[in-house]
């Protein structure tokens, strides 16, 4: 493991990982077989304790996936300083990564019929994404303020009726994103806000030229 | 012999620059991904990963007789689940001991409802077919990359699985590139067929609170009462109907506006009078909402889309004119800023 892979792997850990490293990450760890290996076996385990998936995980999941964390000398020298961690803070992004690396191993996939796939000539590394990098990156057209508030006037079960209606309407793959939201947002927080409410209204950065024809964008 | 390796893959990428705009062949891609996507029975399990939360959630779609049915559950501990079929969808929120049902009141069978991804569409994406069959995650894929031309629409890129057309890793971005969302499949096994207890939900929801509007509002003749001004260039009405929703009293006015790939639902409801109005802009996963009160009416602009779009699609609603008129089928777009 090389000392910005063991970086990453700790901010992943910390779940303060920026997201668009995530992708960069999970190629490492792809090329990395003894990374891959250890974070393999997590999540192995934690496809066990899943069992069908549909299964919570046990109450003990937390403590033996620390456990195995523990045991494997690469990661624990790479802990941040110690700081007081509440496990279950840092199990669900573990857990994720522990996934991620698997992705990053290899996808399991079965066709119905017996698939020929017959070997690439080469194994390209080189991802597409980065040929194609908008060079555009100065500003972004809008800004969404972060900071969100838990009292407002936005109620989450009508706004979770509104999402699932409209996802009627998408795509399947505009659905698949929108469903996927309305059953990841919100649900591990334990309060009655499956909603992130932002406050602020977003300030267009980039003003249209000819502010008397947006409506829209006007403040 | 590294060196040549890189090389090579250095020059390979070269090459593999993207086609023109216009690649119907792209096209083609992103139309045998939908139909994939819809028309198979298949069982996955997938990452999903947006901001810093990632979800592991499980999929099951089931095609029996042109009657599609389609299960979503996060396997992280919430127990959530999403079951549709051409009747209704079900929202199962163990978490919160609720389930909300949605009716589905179109005419139209989940597998009508396919989109067609024609030239037009280039007007506002380049969507591009990136290099040759590469390995992603351990398969054969294809890279597409959907780039939207303006700030109004999100863009998309793909690793369709080289035989079966299936997303094995999408991400979802906006117009500089920025990752919004990433789905990436661990595992996905296509099937001839699902048995239909794959489809039952896991959760035993009794004693659970039920938000469920049974009672359909006949549709009435030929005219919604509102109208959207100004669209961002491309959206245009594809459908609308008077739509009974879970929690909400009276029927709910719903217009939908899609540019070919994303769309934006309208719902307009008269307020309770002792309810407070809502204001502002919220999100649920990708999709960004944008509500506000308006004569007596809470309306919401629902999407896919960058908060922009909702907000300013919100912000145009207004009463139709003519009461005896629908809805305009192609009001004055906002401009775009390329």
């Amino acid at each position: 493991m090389t000392d910005p892979v063991k970086e990453q792997l700790s901010a992943c850990l910390d779940g303060e990982l920026p997201e668009g490293e995530l992708d960069l990450l999970v190629k490492q760890v792809s090329r990395d077989s003894q990374l891959g290996a250890s974070l393999g076996r997590y999540a192995l385990i934690g496809e066990a304790l899943r069992g069908q998936g549909t299964v919570a995980a046990p109450a003990d999941f937390a403590k033996r996936i620390a456990a195995a964390i523990d045991a494997e000398p690469p990661l624990h020298s790479v802990s941040p300083p110690a700081t007081q961690r509440n496990p279950a803070q840092w199990l669900r992004p573990a857990a994720g990564f522990a996934i991620a690396a698997g992705v990053a191993a290899v996808a399991i996939l079965t066709l119905r019929q017996p698939a020929e796939l017959p070997e690439a000539p080469y194994i390209a590394q080189t991802s597409p994404a980065q040929i194609n990098e908008p060079s555009d990156s100065d500003s972004a057209s809008y800004i969404v303020p972060a900071n969100t508030a838990s009292s407002s006037y936005v109620p989450a079960a009508r706004l979770t009726n509104y999402v699932v209606a409209h996802s009627e309407y998408s795509t399947p793959l505009g659905r698949r994103s929108v469903l996927s939201g309305v059953l990841a947002e919100g649900a591990d927080d334990g309060t009655d806000q499956s909603v992130e409410v932002v406050t602020d209204e977003p300030q267009p950065v980039d003003q249209p030229t000819d502010q008397s024809t947006a409506p829209g964008t006007q403040r | 012999m590294i060196t040549a390796r890189y090389c090579f893959l250095l020059l390979m990428s070269v090459f593999a620059l993207p086609a023109r705009a216009g690649d119907p062949d792209a096209r083609q891609w992103l139309e045998r991904m939908s139909r994939a996507l819809a028309e198979q029975n298949y069982d996955g399990k997938f990452l999903h990963v947006s901001g810093e939360r990632s979800e592991t959630l499980r999929i099951i779609h089931r095609v029996d007789k042109d009657k599609v049915s389609e299960r979503l559950v996060s396997l992280d501990g919430s127990g959530r689940e999403v079951i549709r079929n051409d009747e209704e969808v079900v929202v199962y929120l163990p978490d919160r001991r609720t389930v909300l049902v949605e009716k589905r009141t179109g005419d139209t069978s989940l597998l009508a409802a396919l989109p067609k991804y024609t030239e037009s569409l280039e007007q506002h994406y380049s969507i591009e077919k990136v290099g040759k069959v590469t390995k992603t995650l351990g398969q054969r894929t294809q890279m597409i990359i959907v780039q939207p031309r303006d700030q109004y629409r999100y863009g998309y890129r793909l690793w369709l699985h080289e035989e079966t057309a299936m997303p094995l890793k999408s991400q979802l971005s906006d117009r500089n590139g920025h990752v919004i969302e990433q789905i990436l499949f661990a595992e996905l096994h296509m099937r001839d067929r699902i048995p239909v207890s794959d489809l039952k939900p896991a959760v035993s929801a009794e004693g659970f609170r039920w938000l469920r509007q049974d009672a359909q509002p006949v549709r009435v003749a030929g005219n919604v009462g509102w109208t959207v001004i100004r669209l961002p260039a491309g959206f245009r009405l594809t459908t609308w109907r008077i739509q009974a929703i879970a929690g909400s009293s009276a029927p709910v006015r719903h217009l939908v506006f899609s540019d070919g790939l994303a769309s934006v639902s309208v719902f307009i409801e008269p307020r309770a009078p002792q309810s407070e109005p809502m204001h502002g802009l919220a999100r649920v996963g990708a999709a960004f909402a944008y509500s506000r009160d308006l004569d007596g009416h809470q309306v919401t602009a629902v999407g896919e889309v960058p908060a922009a779009t909702v907000e300013a699609i919100a912000a145009s609603v207004a009463r139709a004119n003519n009461a005896a008129s629908a809805p305009a089928p192609s009001p004055e777009p906002l401009p775009a800023r390329p």
